[in-house]
């Protein structure tokens, strides 16, 4: 979870805001703006240097979310 | 960034909103206060304030941002790629029914105490074709959560009439003639005008195209709403009447795509004349005016509401 918090300390305007952000806490209605989460789904793609999906995209809410995302480049295939 | 400034229309005198300063447009265009002085001084249209020094327009200010970069790289760019990246994925999915929980409230630097009486909201259209309330919308604050179900259709507009001036109005967003950009509210609502003076966004072609289409003796009508995905976004298309159905023609969508914004398939372009995308959620907004209003007045920039949205399963 650390690790998705600090990529999205990176794009906010005001990064002290997330330390009033819960992991399952939708960031919008917590008071992410619209510019920040597309910065943060932009850090996530290069992050994991590729696109992000449709569905990933629309999933892309919480701090829980961007976590799950950014473990699949910790996950070693097969 | 100062020959960007040949790229788009700036917003005429008589329309703009001259009241963002230095320090919060350098912040919009990520970067120093000096490069915008220079650029006011340089002509960038401004209003010279004694004490704040030059005042600039918000919609100015976007498009300067939009047309400035050339990297693809800035919010707006950024969030047609990600809104519009449902495009690339097989057509089929276009049209599936999805169910979306969509959260619509004021921003986070809006004034405290605000009413509903005060900020106005447009909710959901939960009769249009293909809406179905899934959770009826329950108040939040001045705002609402709703959560719906949209099932899209794939159609596609058959009368050669409505399909040649829809295709006009394509034509001239992708030649230039007409430059798509940010367009202020209240020239959205003149839409002839914007036109006119070659700038249009998405309120401002579902305008046109619905009157052009009336005017020719068809039944048409603007929609406005959200476009859903990684957030929910502001979007305007326009409703034609055939064949016992409503239609949506998007100008915009069909123009964006094949850009260097972004790169989408044959068929999706075909899809905007006529099919219904299962993320396009109409709100009550007649003649798609202003989804957001303070004291009835279409909401500023700076006020305009956060929209979030997120598959939802009963599950």
């Amino acid at each position: 979870m650390n690790d998705a918090r600090t990529l999205i300390k990176k794009y906010l305007d005001h990064p002290v805001l997330l330390d009033h952000i819960d992991d399952e806490d939708d960031l919008v209605a917590a008071g992410v703006d619209s510019g920040e989460i597309i910065r943060i789904a932009l850090g996530c793609e290069e992050h994991l240097r590729r696109a992000l999906s449709d569905t990933e995209l629309a999933e892309l809410t919480s701090v829980r979310a961007v976590s799950r995302l950014l473990s699949e480049k910790d996950t070693p295939c097969g | 960034m100062t020959r960007a400034t040949e790229r788009f229309v700036p917003v005429p005198a008589d329309f703009a909103c001259y009241e963002t300063d230095v320090r919060w447009a350098a912040r919009v265009l990520d970067t120093g206060p000096d490069h915008l002085e220079t650029l006011a001084a340089n002509g960038f249209p401004h209003a010279d304030d004694p004490e704040r020094g030059p005042l600039f327009d918000h919609v100015d200010l976007m498009n300067l941002a939009m047309y400035g970069a050339g990297n693809g790289q800035t919010i707006p760019d950024l969030a047609i790629r990600f809104l519009l990246r449902f495009a690339d994925a097989d057509p089929r999915t276009w049209y599936e029914p999805r169910e979306w929980r969509v959260r619509v409230r004021p921003p986070k630097h809006a004034p405290a105490g605000l009413t509903a009486q005060e900020y106005r909201i447009s909710r959901p259209d939960v009769t249009a074709p293909g809406i179905q309330a899934i959770r009826p919308a329950v108040a939040d604050g001045v705002g609402f959560e709703v959560v719906v179900r949209i099932t899209g259709a794939p159609a596609s507009i058959q009368d050669r009439q409505i399909w040649d001036v829809y295709a006009e109005l394509v034509d001239a967003l992708n030649t230039g003639t007409v430059v798509y950009q940010a367009v202020p509210e209240r020239l959205r609502m003149r839409h002839a005008t914007a036109w006119e003076l070659g700038m249009a966004d998405c309120v401002v072609t579902s305008r046109l195209l619905a009157e052009r289409l009336r005017a020719a003796g068809h039944t048409a009508r603007a929609r406005r709403g959200y476009l859903l995905g990684l957030v929910g976004s502001d979007h305007a298309w326009c409703e034609v009447y055939e064949d016992g159905a409503w239609k949506p023609v998007d100008v915009v969508f069909a123009s964006l795509a094949g850009t260097q914004r972004f790169d989408a398939s044959a068929s999706f372009v075909a899809a905007c004349g006529g099919g219904r995308f299962n993320r396009l959620l109409p709100c009550q907004a007649d003649d798609a005016v202003a989804l957001v209003a303070i004291d009835d007045e279409p909401a500023p920039p700076w006020a305009l509401a956060g929209v979030s949205c997120q598959p939802w399963s009963a599950g």
